[in-house]
């Protein structure tokens, strides 16, 4: 059997100012995971981030997984790759500035 | 009868009454087998896609509770699921994109539940508005062909009043609006989904099984009859319930450009309250008489 993979878009072509919070999404099938931040544009000249992934086990309640995307961003791709991270993935977070965004998770 | 013998070698497809050629069987063990987000079209900029097209993507989903911990699926262990926001008003909505082969009937069949989330320890069998199940059809292209996009909806609530009732989409497309300079793509004719839209079947007061509290599920079996060449429904049947559908005349608009043969199938959740709302599909089968 040939290995599965995934690509789900979760946030597309979306602002975000101060805190944000992306919708759960449910991955249990999958090992790994890349959540991929690609930064369209942004307001001010490289704001930063702060991004957390967070897994749950029912979807509801939610824990701080460990990994993390930080620092100062420009347009282009970016990462955060987990592992070991059960059924649901989310990412919460704050930036300074603001970034227009499309969020994936890459899964397999 | 025949179809009921060769589909009893396989006891997967055993539940099913399939029409004698199987288009597609959808078991999410597999995978997502082709059914994705909607996305409304654009051109140049995405800044142009509606807002209302944020429909979420699809997940497998094993169906997991925070009390009993993974439900399961119809069968095996994954089911396809769309979930709303926790937002009255916000649906999901899950699209498989094909083509036909011959202008003839095809019938859809799936196994179907619906909850809400358990983020209240409260039942929430007011708080899903409505599920939809839809195709998207176009007969030819341009001037020799018409769209139309026939609709089933299990009109579950309103403003936190129980209806249970299921519905036939019977009003005229919307007019097209472009979504670029170059004619190649509208917007507002496409996820009819408004609740405007829809009239009560009669006699289709049905309620379903929806279980004691969020976290139990039921699965319900739906079979659907379209006649692709007057691009309209049927029959409809929900556990056993059957609908006669052959009085409704087709609801059909322009035709694309870029649309010929379009056989679409698709699957919506519409929130009532601020609670996600979640529908699951496992499995789906589409057949065809011919």
């Amino acid at each position: 059997m040939i290995r599965r993979s995934h690509i789900a878009v979760v946030e597309r072509n979306v602002w975000w100012r101060g805190d944000f919070d992306v919708e759960p999404y449910e991955a249990g099938w999958a090992s790994e995971a890349i959540g991929f931040l690609h930064v369209l544009e942004t307001d001010g000249e490289s704001p930063g981030i702060d991004l957390r992934v967070q897994i749950s086990s029912d979807g509801i309640h939610w824990a701080d997984h460990g990994a993390a995307l930080r620092g100062s961003l420009d347009p282009g791709v970016h990462f955060v790759s987990v592992t070991h991270f059960g059924s649901w993935l989310r990412v919460v977070g704050r930036t300074t500035g603001g970034l227009k965004v499309i969020f994936s998770w890459d899964l397999k | 009868m025949n179809s009921h013998v060769a589909s009893h070698g396989n006891p997967a497809l055993s539940k099913f009454s399939p029409l004698p050629r199987i288009i597609s069987y959808d078991d999410f063990d597999h995978g997502v087998c082709g059914w994705t987000q909607l996305v409304g079209n654009y051109e140049k900029t995405l800044d142009n896609i509606r807002n209302s097209d944020d429909t979420r993507a699809p997940m497998l989903s094993s169906v997991p509770m925070f009390d009993i911990g993974s439900h399961g699926a119809m069968d095996g262990t994954y089911s396809l699921k769309i979930a709303t926001r926790g937002q009255p008003g916000h649906f999901a909505y899950a699209v498989k994109r094909m083509t036909w082969q011959r202008l003839g009937v095809i019938q859809l069949e799936a196994f179907i539940t619906y909850t809400v989330e358990a983020s209240r320890l409260t039942l929430g069998d007011e708080d899903l508005r409505a599920f939809t199940i839809q195709m998207d059809l176009q007969d030819g292209f341009e001037d020799r062909g018409r769209r139309a996009i026939p609709s089933l909806r299990y009109h579950n609530s309103q403003d936190g009043e129980l209806r249970r009732v299921w519905q036939i989409r019977s009003k005229y497309m919307r007019p097209k609006v472009r979504t670029g300079p170059s004619d190649k793509a509208s917007a507002g004719s496409t996820h009819a989904l408004r609740s405007d839209e829809f009239d009560d079947i009669p006699d289709a007061y049905q309620p379903l099984c929806y279980n004691e509290v969020a976290t139990k599920i039921n699965w319900h079996y739906v079979r659907w009859l379209v006649d692709l060449d007057g691009l309209h429904s049927l029959e409809f049947q929900c556990n056993d319930r059957v609908y006669d559908l052959r009085g409704y005349p087709p609801v059909t608009g322009e035709a694309e450009s870029n649309l010929s043969n379009l056989l679409n199938l698709a699957f919506a959740v519409e929130a009532d309250a601020d609670r996600r709302c979640f529908f699951y599909v496992d499995s789906v089968l589409l057949s065809a008489e011919n």
